[in-house]
C-alpha cells in the first residue's frame, strides 16, 4: 500500500510539473498583458507598460520565466509560497486571492455536490428497481435533458422563476383551489410512479397522496403560511418522524421491534428537547453550535440505542445516533424560519427572500446573529445549488441505475432472495453496498473537479470563486493568477485520483493495490 | 420598501433649510438616516491611491470619486465643472504659466485634519516626478509622471498652493489635483509619528531639504501601501489608507464582492448626498445585473448593450433605463506604409493615386447602414461621429466638425457613386484587394465587417477578412509595420484633455499603428500642447482634423452605446455620463423614492 502510494505520488509530481509547464507556456504565449495598454490612447500608457514589463519580467522569454515562477512555487514545499502577484487585481498576492476564492467555491460546490449525490443515488436506485416502468423512462428522459442543458440558460430561468417570480408570490401568497388540486394530482402521479406495482395499489397511493398534498396546500394557504413561514414544534415533530421512518426503511429495520422502539425513542427525545434547545440556539449564537447539538443528539441517540438494542445493540445504537444527528436539520431550519420576518425587513429585496447574486447580502455579512446570517447564506445558496445539482444529479442517476441493475443480477443477490429475505433487505443490505463501490470512485473524482469551481455558474450568480478567478485571470492575461488556479486544481485532481484508487481497494477487498500478495 | 418612510423627512428638512437660510446656503446635510442603496459595477477597487502606476484604473477611480474631493469633475454633457466649495483654482500668470490652488477653509479629511498645501505638495512632487533615485528612476511611481512640465519646487504654506509650469500647457486644468493625504502617507511610513501636524511639517521640511532617504519610505507607502482588497469595518475606520476628503468614506471592503461607502460625517461642503450608505457590488454579467435589479438586490446597474440585454431591460416592470453614449468611438484606420493598396509605394510612389484609393475606400464604408442597423437599435439617438479628436457634446465638437472637412462624406449611396468616380478618374484598376482586420470573436465588429465588405464590393474593393483575436499588429516587437491594410477598433476617451492625440497621429508615436506621417499634423499638435486660449485650441484641433480628413487616414464611425438601468421605485435622479466614472457622476443627486411621489 505504502509502496503504491509513494509510486503514485512520484508519478503525480512529474505529471504536475509537466502540466504546469504546458499550461504556463500556453497562457504566456497566447496572452499579452500589455495589450490593453497598447491599444489605449491614454498618455500614460507607455510609462505604465514599462513599469508592468519590469514587474512581470516580460523581458525574460516565457520559457525561462516559467522557471522563475517554478522557483517561487517550489517554495510552497517548505512553507514559503511565492506564487507571484496578480497584477490585474492591484498586485494582490496570488496566494491570498486563491484563499478567498477557494473558501467561496467550497461553500458553494460542496453542498451542491453532497445533495446531488444523495438525490442522484436515491433517484438512480428507484429507477433501477422500477426498470422499464413509466417512471424509469420519465427519469431517463429528464436526466438526458438536464444533462444537455446549457447551465447559463438554466441559471437565467431559475432566477426568473425561482427568484423573481417566486419572491413575488411570497410577497402576496395566494394558491387558488384549482392550483392546489392540480399540484396534488402531480404529487400523486409521481408517488404512484415511484411505488409501482399493480394498478389498484398505484391508484390508491396516487389518490391518497393527491388528497393529502391538496389538503396540506389549502391549509398552508388559509393560514398564510407562505407569507410568514415557520416550522415550530409541529413541523419539527413531523420532520423528525419522517427522518426516523426514512432511516428505518433505508436500513430495512421497519419490522424489527427493538430498532423501531430505539429510533422512536430517539425521535421523541429530540422533540422533547425542542423547547430547552431554544435557549441553546439563543445563547450559543455560533455556527459551531450546530455541530455541538448534532453531536449531543447523536450521543443521546447512541445511548438510547445501546440500552434498548438488546442483542443488536451496536447496530441499533449506530442507527439511532444517525437519526439523532440528522434531527438537527429540522431544528436548525426552525431557527432560520423564526428569523424570516426580521430578515425580509432588513433585506432590500422587493419581497421574498431568494437572492440571485453573490454569497450574501453585503449589509448582513457582519450581522451579529449567526442564524440570520445563515438564513441569508441559505437564501443566496438556493439557486446556484439547484443549478449545479440539476446537472450532476442527472449523471449520478445514470451511474447508480446501471450499477444497481448489474449488482441485482448477480448470484449472491439471487441467493439472498432464495433464502427468503424481504426485498428491502436484499436491496438495502446486500445490493446497495456493492453498488456504492464504483459510485465512490466517481464521487472522489468529482470532488477533485469541484475545487476548480464552476466557471459559468459562478459568473452568472456573481459568485467570486475559483471559476471566476480563472476566467478573470485569462481575460486579463494574468499568467500568475491562472497558474495559481492551475496549481490548486491540478493538485486537487491528482490527489483525489489517488484517494479514488485507495477508496476502491478499501471498499472492495478483491482489489489489491500492492503487487506482493 | 423601507425608503418610503424617510422621504417626508428629507423634503421637510430640505425645505426648511432653504427657508431658514435664504440663498447663501451653508452646508446642510440632506443625508436620510438609515437610507441605503446597492449598485452594480463590473470591477471593484483594489487600490486607494489612484495616481500610482498600479492604482490608476477605472474601478479604483469609481471609489475615489466618492472619497476624494476634487477641484473639478466631468458632468454628463460632457463638460468640466468646477467644484468651488471644495477649492478654487486660477491662472495667475500666462507667461510663465502660473496657477494657484486654494482649498476652502472648512475642508478636512475624515479624521478631522485640514486638507491643505502639504497634501498638494505631495500631489505636486508625484505628478511632476520631482524626486528621482540614483538611476534616474522615479521614487514615486506615478502613472504618468510629467517632469517635463514643471520642475521648480513650490512652497507649501497654509491652504493655498501656487506653482509654475515650465511651458504653457493646454491641459493644466486637469493636470493637477489633491491625491492621498500627506499626513496619512507619512504616518503610515513612520508609525512613530502620531501627530498629523507634526507629520505634515516633517514632510514639508523633508521635501524642501530634498531628503530622499527620508522620503523613500513615504514613497514606498505611496507606491504600494494603498493596495487593499479587504477591510473590515473596524480596519476601515482605523486605517489611514482610507482617509477621505469626499462625501463618503469606506466602511467595509470585501475582495471581489462589494465595497460599502458610508456618508462622511466630516463632509460639510459641496452638494450633500442623500443616501447614508452606498454599496457597490461586483457583477460581471450584465444579464445577472438586470435580474438583480428586478429582484431588488441592486438598484442601479450598467452594461454594454446588446439587443438581448436591451430587451431584458425593457421588460423590467419597475425599472427605467437610459441609452446613451459611452466614451469609446469606433473608427477605421488605413495603413500607409505596408506596401498595400493605401501605400503610395504600391503605385511607384504616386501619392495622388494612393490618396484616391484611400478616399474611395473610406467612402465605401457604409456609416449610415452601420448606425441604422447596428447602433440605432441600442441607442435610438445615435448619430455618425464626425470628429477624430473630440467627443460629441463636448464644447468644441460642433465647430470642429464644421471645419474639418468631414462633409466630404455624404449618404452611403452618394459615397458609393463618388468613390467609383474617384477611382475612375485616377485610372485605377479594380478589384483592389484590402486586407481588413477586426478583433475576431467580437460579434458587433464582425457585423460591421460584413456591411463594409458588401458595400465596398460595389465600389470595386475586394475586402479580405484578416481578423485575429489577439491584436498582434499593436505589438511592435511582432509587427513593426501593420500587416493589415485597414483596421477597425475603438479609442477610448478618459477625459476631455486636449493633448494625447499625438500618440495616435504623430509620426512614429506608439499608438500610431497606421504608419501615418504628416509634418503639418505633428507641428499643429505640438502647437496645441502649449496653447492656452480655448478658442485657438478649437481652431488648431480643426486644423489637425482637416489634415487627417484630407489625407483620408482615418474615419470615425460612431460613439459606443452605453446603457444604464435602475429600479425607479427605489431611486430617482440617476443619469448616465460618457466619461469615467460613468453613471456615478452625480451620485449626490441619487434620492430615495417615496411612495407618494
Amino acid at each position: 500500500m505504502l509502496k503504491f502510494i509513494s509510486r503514485r505520488l512520484a508519478a503525480t509530481f512529474v505529471v504536475l510539473i509537466v502540466a504546469s509547464f504546458v499550461v504556463y507556456m500556453l497562457v504566456a504565449l497566447t496572452s499579452d498583458p500589455l495589450r490593453d495598454l497598447r491599444v489605449s490612447n491614454d498618455q500614460s500608457a507607455q510609462h505604465k507598460m514599462a513599469i508592468l514589463s519590469e514587474k512581470l519580467q516580460l523581458d525574460v522569454p516565457p520559457f525561462f520565466r516559467y522557471f522563475l515562477w517554478l522557483r517561487g512555487a517550489a517554495g510552497c514545499v517548505i512553507g514559503q509560497c511565492d506564487l507571484g502577484i496578480a497584477f490585474s487585481r492591484g498586485d494582490q498576492p496570488v496566494a491570498a486571492a486563491l484563499g478567498t476564492a477557494m473558501a467561496s467555491t467550497l461553500s458553494l460546490v460542496v453542498l451542491a455536490t453532497i445533495l446531488a449525490i444523495v438525490f442522484g443515488i436515491a433517484i438512480g436506485m428507484t429507477t433501477a428497481l422500477r426498470q422499464y416502468s413509466a417512471y424509469d423512462y420519465t427519469v431517463t428522459f429528464g436526466a438526458f435533458i438536464f444533462y444537455s442543458l446549457p447551465i447559463f440558460w438554466v441559471a437565467v430561468l431559475l432566477k426568473e422563476f425561482g427568484a423573481i417570480k417566486f419572491n413575488e408570490f411570497l410577497g402576496a401568497p395566494d394558491i387558488p383551489l384549482g392550483v392546489a388540486i392540480g399540484l396534488g394530482l402531480v404529487f400523486g402521479f409521481i408517488a404512484q410512479a415511484i411505488v409501482g406495482g399493480r394498478l389498484v395499489a398505484r391508484l390508491k397511493i396516487a389518490g391518497a397522496v393527491a388528497v393529502l398534498a391538496t389538503i396540506l396546500l389549502v391549509i398552508l394557504d388559509a393560514t398564510q403560511w407562505f407569507a410568514q413561514p415557520s416550522i415550530g414544534i409541529i413541523g419539527v415533530t413531523l420532520s423528525v418522524a419522517g427522518i426516523a421512518a426514512f432511516i428505518l426503511f433505508a436500513t430495512s429495520s421497519m419490522s424489527k421491534r427493538r430498532y423501531v422502539i430505539a429510533i422512536g425513542a430517539t425521535a421523541a427525545l429530540v422533540v422533547a428537547l425542542w423547547f430547552p434547545l431554544q435557549f441553546v440556539w439563543f445563547f450559543l449564537n455560533n455556527p459551531l453550535t450546530v455541530i455541538l447539538v448534532a453531536l449531543v443528539l447523536a450521543v443521546l441517540g447512541w445511548l438510547l440505542g445501546w440500552f434498548i438494542g438488546g442483542d443488536d445493540r451496536k447496530d441499533v445504537a449506530r442507527i439511532a445516533a444517525i437519526v439523532g444527528a440528522l434531527a438537527t436539520i429540522p431544528l436548525l431550519l426552525d431557527q432560520l424560519f423564526i428569523r424570516w420576518e426580521t430578515y425580509t425587513n432588513l433585506s432590500s429585496l422587493k419581497s421574498g427572500v431568494i437572492a440571485t447574486i453573490g454569497a450574501n447580502t453585503p449589509t448582513m455579512a457582519s450581522h451579529p446573529d449567526t442564524w440570520l446570517r445563515m438564513l441569508d447564506s441559505a437564501a443566496h445558496l438556493v439557486l446556484p445549488t439547484i443549478a449545479l445539482m440539476v446537472i450532476s444529479i442527472a449523471a449520478y442517476t445514470r451511474y447508480t441505475r446501471a450499477t444497481l441493475l448489474e449488482v441485482l443480477n448477480q448470484d449472491y443477490v439471487r441467493t439472498a432472495r432464495a433464502k427468503g429475505l424481504n426485498e428491502s433487505t436484499v436491496v438495502m443490505r446486500h445490493a446497495f453496498r456493492n453498488t456504492l463501490i464504483p459510485i465512490a470512485t466517481i464521487i472522489a473524482f468529482d470532488f477533485g473537479a469541484i475545487i476548480g469551481g464552476a466557471i459559468i455558474t459562478e459568473r452568472v450568480f456573481a459568485w467570486q470563486g475559483m471559476g471566476s478567478l480563472f476566467s478573470y485571470g485569462l481575460h486579463h492575461s494574468d499568467v500568475n493568477l491562472v497558474m495559481g488556479f492551475f496549481l490548486v486544481t491540478g493538485i486537487a485532481t491528482v490527489a483525489f485520483n489517488i484517494v479514488a484508487d485507495i477508496t476502491y481497494s478499501v471498499l472492495d477487498p478483491r482489489i489489491r493495490l500492492s503487487e506482493e500478495a | 420598501m423601507k425608503f418610503k418612510r424617510i422621504l417626508a423627512s428629507v423634503a421637510t428638512l430640505g425645505a426648511s433649510a432653504v427657508v431658514l437660510t435664504g440663498c447663501a446656503l451653508p452646508y446642510q446635510s440632506e443625508v436620510v438616516a438609515d437610507s441605503a442603496i446597492t449598485v452594480a459595477w463590473n470591477d471593484l477597487a483594489s487600490e486607494f491611491n489612484t495616481n500610482s502606476a498600479s492604482g490608476n484604473n477605472t474601478a479604483n477611480a469609481v471609489v475615489a470619486y466618492f472619497t476624494n474631493g476634487s477641484f473639478s469633475y466631468y458632468d454628463n454633457t460632457p463638460a468640466l465643472q468646477k467644484s468651488e466649495q471644495f477649492g478654487t483654482y486660477e491662472k495667475t500668470s500666462d507667461s510663465p504659466l502660473t496657477v494657484k490652488y486654494t482649498i476652502a477653509d472648512n475642508v478636512v479629511w475624515s479624521d478631522g485634519v485640514a486638507v491643505d498645501s502639504a497634501d498638494m505638495l505631495l500631489a505636486w512632487i508625484t505628478t511632476f516626478g520631482y524626486f528621482k533615485d540614483a538611476d534616474g528612476g522615479y521614487i514615486f511611481q506615478h502613472a504618468n509622471p510629467r517632469d517635463d512640465l514643471s520642475t521648480e519646487l513650490p512652497a507649501a504654506e497654509g491652504k493655498s498652493f501656487e506653482f509654475t509650469y515650465d511651458k504653457a500647457y493646454v491641459d493644466w486644468e486637469v493636470q493637477f489635483g489633491v491625491g492621498v493625504a500627506a499626513h496619512g502617507a507619512v504616518m503610515l511610513a513612520y508609525p512613530e509619528i502620531t501627530d498629523p501636524a507634526e507629520a505634515k511639517k516633517a514632510f514639508v521640511e523633508a521635501v524642501a531639504a530634498e531628503d530622499i532617504e527620508w522620503l523613500q519610505k513615504v514613497a514606498d507607502v505611496w507606491n504600494t501601501g494603498y493596495q487593499k482588497t479587504d477591510a473590515t469595518a473596524a480596519e476601515a475606520a482605523e486605517s489611514l489608507v482610507f482617509l477621505s476628503s469626499g462625501p463618503y468614506k469606506i466602511e467595509e471592503l470585501v475582495a471581489d464582492d462589494h465595497v460599502t461607502l458610508v456618508a462622511n460625517d466630516k463632509y460639510t461642503w459641496g452638494p450633500s448626498p442623500k443616501y447614508e450608505r452606498i454599496t457597490i457590488r461586483e457583477i460581471g454579467d450584465p444579464t445577472a445585473a438586470v435580474q438583480a435589479v428586478a429582484n431588488g438586490e441592486v438598484q442601479i446597474a450598467s452594461g454594454q448593450p446588446t439587443a438581448d440585454l436591451l430587451a431584458l431591460v425593457e421588460g423590467l416592470t419597475d425599472g427605467e433605463y437610459e441609452a446613451g453614449n459611452d466614451a469609446t468611438f469606433e473608427h477605421v484606420d488605413l495603413t500607409f506604409n505596408n506596401g498595400g493598396p493605401f501605400d503610395p509605394a504600391a503605385y511607384g510612389g504616386d501619392e495622388a493615386k494612393a490618396l484616391a484609393v484611400r478616399q474611395a475606400f473610406l467612402l465605401s464604408i457604409p456609416r449610415g447602414q452601420i448606425i441604422d442597423k447596428i447602433i440605432k437599435p441600442l441607442n435610438p439617438t445615435a448619430e455618425v461621429r464626425n470628429s477624430l479628436l473630440t467627443v460629441p457634446g463636448s464644447p468644441n465638437y460642433d465647430s470642429i466638425v464644421a471645419a474639418n472637412g468631414s462633409d466630404f462624406y455624404g449618404t452611403d449611396d452618394e459615397n458609393v457613386t463618388k468613390a467609383q468616380q474617384i477611382l475612375a478618374d485616377a485610372g485605377i484598376d479594380t478589384p483592389i484587394e484590402v486586407k481588413f482586420w477586426y478583433p475576431a470573436g467580437n460579434v458587433r465588429r464582425g457585423q460591421e465587417f460584413q456591411l463594409i465588405q458588401e458595400n465596398a464590393a460595389k465600389v470595386g474593393f475586394s475586402v479580405v477578412d484578416t481578423s485575429e483575436p489577439d491584436w498582434l499588429f499593436t505589438d511592435p516587437s511582432q509587427f513593426p509595420v501593420n500587416p493589415h491594410d485597414a483596421v477597425i477598433f475603438g479609442w477610448q476617451s478618459t477625459s476631455l484633455a486636449v493633448t494625447g492625440s499625438d500618440q495616435m497621429y504623430g509620426d512614429g508615436k506608439p499608438s500610431n499603428f497606421q504608419g501615418y506621417s504628416n509634418s503639418v499634423v505633428d507641428e499643429t499638435l505640438a502647437a496645441l500642447e502649449t496653447e492656452l486660449d480655448p478658442a485657438v485650441q478649437g481652431e488648431l484641433q480643426a486644423a489637425v482634423e482637416a489634415e487627417l480628413f484630407a489625407d483620408a487616414a482615418s474615419l470615425p464611425i460612431f460613439q459606443f452605446p452605453g446603457l444604464i438601468w435602475w429600479d425607479s421605485t427605489a431611486v430617482e435622479g440617476v443619469s448616465s455620463a460618457p466619461l469615467s466614472p460613468g453613471y456615478f457622476w452625480n451620485f449626490w443627486e441619487w434620492t430615495p423614492v417615496s411612495a407618494a411621489s
